[in-house]
């Protein structure tokens, strides 16, 4: 409890003043002596109890009547038990999210981050000069904010944009109690403003949320007080009316230059009625296509599909955008970075060349690669295969940099050789082996080694297993007593193309023999898990496997490249697998979309081998972020360049050249580019239940506010107390009633009727 | 030591002409085993009665024999002579004065100077009066005696020593009831100040006794109104209890309420004993109460 206008409280001595007339009257009485006691002792007895007790609960009345008026004109406040903290000043940790959906702009009013600045505006007006700020924004939790007074803070909070991802409330709380321990101050106060989307709760952040408690607890003792605040911003989230294009796609596997590719965006619409009509428009390198006109149901995801050529090998940007104003309309368009490729380089390593048409192991597989180019025809493959013998490979794989080697049949590897494959596989190079008679079962089933990296294939040779019509010459064509070949992996996304609806696009291919393959069961789980069968026999025999190892991949398969065991490679489906898994092999899985606010990781393999042979003093590294800034970066040793800076959305270049380069900017330079986007999750526009909030905010004991205005009060009360003169004045005004209740009702009364009841 | 010292010649001579008649025969001295002296002088003729066998022939009324040729007899209302204790309330809260009685006597003052009529108007008579003071014992005992001089005794008694001791009729009157001998007429002069449930239970063994009660219950009259305000302070002139501080005009009803409570108790146990109750304040002159009083018997009594 303390005083504001301490000094009025001694006005509460006045109370002494009913006190002092009722002792002066008491002292002044006449004395009588009296005979007829035995009459006036029944009415006293009976009479003084009551008596006294109105009496003098008019006389504590009286005196309490100008104790009240004294506290009331001292503006008494009600701390609790706790020692207020008063003037002494604070820092406030400003959580704010500033990810995309804060962007929403409900029917009628302003942004929901605009919003939320208009709140901070006036939370920081209450702030004294000697306070400090710390903005923690949810797009950047990972930096290190700064702390500011208060005019840098209204500065900082004008330029501030709803461009970041979803990040979680238990994240966010975290970097402001991280913030914290950097406080001036030992009195630290974390608002929360957020719209509280249901992606940014999860379990999680109430656990991160339990711990931030405990840690604030532990504080407390140390004397610091940590307490916390949320500004809820939630719109209508019924009303919400929004199309998003939640992801853009490339379905090709690998896109090559004037090859059709195939793209995939999909569109949502968030809000309770049907979008019809909507305008849809793709763009490559921001050309835009023909609009198209798609129609998307209340609550529910429809998918766009764009096949497009690109003619120019290179990284393009491919978007679509949707020509629709709702709530949220920085998600209505999202792009996605192809690399176009001019063609894929397969290197065929022929381990028993035949002189013969079609006679040497890999002929087939020549064919099935580049069929446009075996055939005469004009139109580019997209493959480009080149045959060579295993002695020539280890200088065709530097000279060529194929994605993809194929062994077919090759006997055994001498240890360059070995090495050779270890670190195209590791580097992310694809491996993939063909049997044949003449393997080296050993060879195979090594762990090869190589400069501290090695590679081990997904299953160990076994003998071959054979027809035994083979050994006694009666044919091939023997269906009966062939091995069948089951239907391809349904997971295996490259043969998709080949199913034959339910039937199996196999049925008609014979095989004669096959080299068992099983699987290393001394291998963890982790290793087991990561093989996959692609292809086996109707009977379970593996035929086909696929393992990653380093950053490459192995598939391994049991029988010939040619026609020797089976006749799969006479038959049509043999193309399509071949090239569409070869496709798939060569693609690049490089992420070259990123999240917002996430760090930028470029080496110079991103790069293509160019000429900057300079030492590593001399290269010089710009980007260019998608406003056209252009920023300067340093890679941070290990020629590996991290730019965190990307916090906005878009496409950000990065160029590499010489410091001795500067004369010839115009030329062009080797750039890459990297597309940063915020999550779909973003779009997603649906508010955690208030359960979830309640929880969150139970075990920080944080106190939920609409507004601005509720939370100043409610930090007045904790720094200054709860001022109580209006319940005093009540209390006031009830005994000023009861003192004239008493004395009209009560007393007056009794005189009245002589006191006998 | 003289009456005159209580009664003033005016009131006294209003005395004098007093009859102290009495409601119902009592027993004399002279009736019964003696005859009485002064025959044909007190005997006065009442009524005419049918002779029966057995009847005195002196009673016969031998004139009206002669005339109807019937034997009457004569009937007479005796005379006999009254005996008349007095019992005088000595206790302590009957030395209340207020400021409005006569001459701003006590009620105790007030009483001897009632008792002190009372009985020079019954000497006069040549009836015999006894005296027997009282607070919460018997003080002082004056037996009966007919003769003038014995005033002088009973005067004595009545302005002997007292004390202020508390009341208790009830117990008093039955230790009195063992003194009074033959049957009587009680006058007893009290305030009455004490329960009523005890006394109600003495007159009754008095009226068993075959006394004639008066009771005379003199109150002041600033106890009857109570006139108090502001703050007073009692003190009981009885008992050296507690004094009561209290806010008189609040307590003036309840008091007014208790005493008429009192006094209505006082009324029906005096009712239900057949006793002749006479409420004075002690602004009445006491001779016109007495007066009051007897021409009110007189006028039962016809």
């Amino acid at each position: 409890m303390n005083l504001l206008n301490g000094v009025l409280a001694f006005g509460a001595l006045a109370f002494s003043i009913p006190l002092v007339i009722h002792l002066f009257f008491r002292s002044r009485f006449q004395t009588i002596d009296w005979g007829a006691m035995h009459l006036l002792q029944a009415v006293v007895q009976v009479n003084r109890r009551r008596m006294q007790l109105a009496n003098l609960l008019l006389l504590l009345l009286r005196c309490l009547i100008p104790v009240i008026l004294a506290f009331c004109l001292a503006r008494p406040v009600w701390t609790g038990l706790k020692a207020v903290a008063g003037d002494t000043p604070k820092t406030l940790i400003i959580a704010i999210d500033d990810s995309r959906s804060m962007s929403l702009t409900p029917q009628g009013q302003p942004s929901l981050l605009e919003q939320a600045k208009e709140q901070l505006r006036s939370v920081l007006g209450e702030l004294s000069r000697r306070d400090e700020v710390i903005l923690v924004r949810s797009s950047r939790v990972a930096s290190v904010p700064s702390k500011m007074g208060v005019s840098e803070a209204l500065t900082k909070l004008r330029k501030l944009s709803p461009e970041g991802g979803p990040t979680t409330i238990g994240q966010l709380l975290e970097a402001a109690v991280v913030a914290a321990q950097d406080a001036t101050h030992r009195r630290r106060q974390i608002v929360l403003l957020s719209d509280f989307q249901e992606c940014i709760i999860d379990a999680t952040s109430l656990e991160t949320a339990q711990r931030v408690a405990d840690e604030t607890k532990v504080l407390a003792g140390q004397g610091v007080e940590t307490y916390f605040d949320f500004i809820d911003l939630q719109p209508d989230w019924d009303a919400i009316n929004n199309v998003s294009v939640d992801s853009v796609s490339v379905q090709s596997p690998v896109v090559v230059r004037q090859r059709a590719g195939v793209y995939e965006a999909t569109i949502r619409n968030s809000g309770e009625a049907a979008a019809n009509d909507v305008r849809l428009v793709w763009s490559i390198d921001g050309q835009s296509l023909d609009p198209r006109t798609i129609s998307v149901d209340a609550k529910s995801v429809v998918t766009n599909r764009l096949t497009q050529t690109i003619d120019d090998p290179g990284q393009h940007l491919v978007t679509a955008m949707i020509d629709r104003s709702d709530m949220l309309i920085e998600d209505n368009h999202r792009g996605v970075v192809v690399d176009v490729m001019s063609a894929v380089n397969v290197l065929l390593v022929d381990g028993k060349p035949s002189s013969r048409p079609l006679g040497g192991q890999a002929d087939f597989l020549a064919i099935a690669l580049s069929p446009f180019a075996f055939g005469g025809d004009d139109r580019p493959d997209p493959v480009k295969s080149s045959v060579v013998t295993v002695d020539q490979m280890p200088a065709s794989i530097s000279e060529d940099a194929p994605r993809v080697v194929i062994l077919a049949d090759v006997p055994a590897l001498q240890p360059e050789q070995r090495s050779t494959l270890v670190d195209f596989v590791n580097q992310g190079g694809a491996l993939v082996v063909f049997d044949g008679p003449d393997v080296d079962i050993e060879t195979y089933n090594a762990t090869w080694q190589a400069d501290g990296q090695s590679l081990s294939f997904p299953a160990v040779l076994g003998t071959v297993n054979q027809t035994a019509q083979e050994d006694s010459d009666q044919g091939l064509d023997s269906a009966k007593l062939s091995f069948s070949i089951d239907r391809p992996n349904p997971q295996y996304d490259p043969w998709k193309v080949i199913a034959n609806g339910n039937g199996n696009p196999f049925s008609d291919v014979t095989l004669n023999a096959y080299r068992r393959l099983s699987f290393d069961k001394t291998l963890s789980p982790e290793a087991q898990s990561a093989k996959r069968v692609l292809m086996q026999t109707t009977a379970g025999d593996l035929l086909a496997v696929a393992a990653p190892v380093g950053e490459g991949t192995i598939v391994q398969f049991a029988f010939t490249a040619n026609d020797a065991w089976s006749n799969l490679p006479l038959r049509p489906v043999f193309l399509p697998m071949v090239s569409q898994m070869v496709l798939d092999l060569a693609g690049k899985r490089e992420q070259w979309d990123i999240p917002v606010g996430q760090p930028l990781v470029l080496d110079s393999s991103d790069f293509e081998a160019t000429d900057l042979e300079a030492s590593d003093n001399s290269i010089r590294w710009s980007v260019t972020l998608p406003d056209g800034e252009v920023a300067q970066a340093m890679p941070s040793g290990d020629e590996v360049l991290r730019f965190t800076d990307t916090y906005q959305e878009g496409l950000y270049t990065i160029a590499r050249r010489s410091a001795m380069d500067n004369q010839t900017a115009a030329k062009s330079v080797p750039s890459v580019v990297r597309l940063v986007s915020v999550d779909a999750n973003e779009s997603s526009l649906r508010g955690a239940g208030q359960q979830q909030i309640d929880r969150l905010r139970e075990s920080l004991q944080a106190s939920l506010f609409d507004d601005a205005s509720g939370l100043n009060a409610a930090d007045r009360t904790r720094q200054f107390g709860r001022e109580i003169w209006r319940w005093l004045w009540c209390v006031l005004l009830v005994a000023l009633v009861a003192e004239l209740w008493l004395q009209q009702n009560v007393l007056a009364k009794r005189r009245v009727q002589g006191g006998i009841r | 030591m003289r009456i005159l010292d209580f009664v003033k010649p005016k009131e006294l001579a209003r005395v004098a002409r007093l009859q102290m008649l009495a409601r119902e025969v009592v027993e004399g001295y002279c009736t019964g085993r003696h005859r009485s002296p002064h025959k044909g002088f007190s005997v006065e003729f009442k009524e005419h009665r049918q002779y029966v066998q057995g009847d005195e022939l002196k009673n016969i009324d031998w004139k009206v024999f002669a005339k109807s040729d019937r034997l009457f007899i004569r009937q007479y209302e005796e005379e006999t002579n009254l005996r008349c204790s007095i019992l005088v309330d000595q206790s302590g809260s009957m030395e209340y004065g207020g400021t409005r009685s006569v001459e701003g006597l006590t009620k105790r003052e007030y009483a001897v100077r009632l008792s002190a009529a009372i009985a020079y108007f019954l000497l006069g008579q040549q009836d015999p009066v006894g005296l027997i003071t009282f607070d919460n014992e018997i003080r002082n005992q004056v037996p009966l005696r007919s003769r003038p001089s014995h005033l002088r005794a009973i005067l004595t008694a009545l302005l002997s020593n007292h004390d202020r001791r508390e009341t208790d009729l009830g117990n008093v009157f039955r230790k009195v009831i063992t003194k009074l001998g033959k049957r009587g007429l009680v006058v007893i002069l009290s305030d009455s100040m004490g329960d009523i449930e005890s006394l109600s239970r003495s007159l009754a063994q008095m009226r068993a006794a075959r006394h004639e009660v008066i009771f005379f219950q003199i109150l002041d009259p600033d106890e009857v109104d109570f006139p108090f305000t502001g703050r007073v302070q009692f003190k009981d002139l009885e008992l050296a209890a507690p004094e009561q501080m209290v806010d008189a005009r609040v307590l003036g009803d309840a008091y007014r309420q208790r005493l008429l409570q009192h006094n209505d108790d006082l009324k029906e146990a005096c009712r239900r004993s057949r006793v002749d109750l006479v409420q004075v304040t002690t602004d009445q002159p006491f001779v016109d109460v007495l007066h009051e009083y007897v021409a009110a018997r007189r006028r039962l009594t016809r």
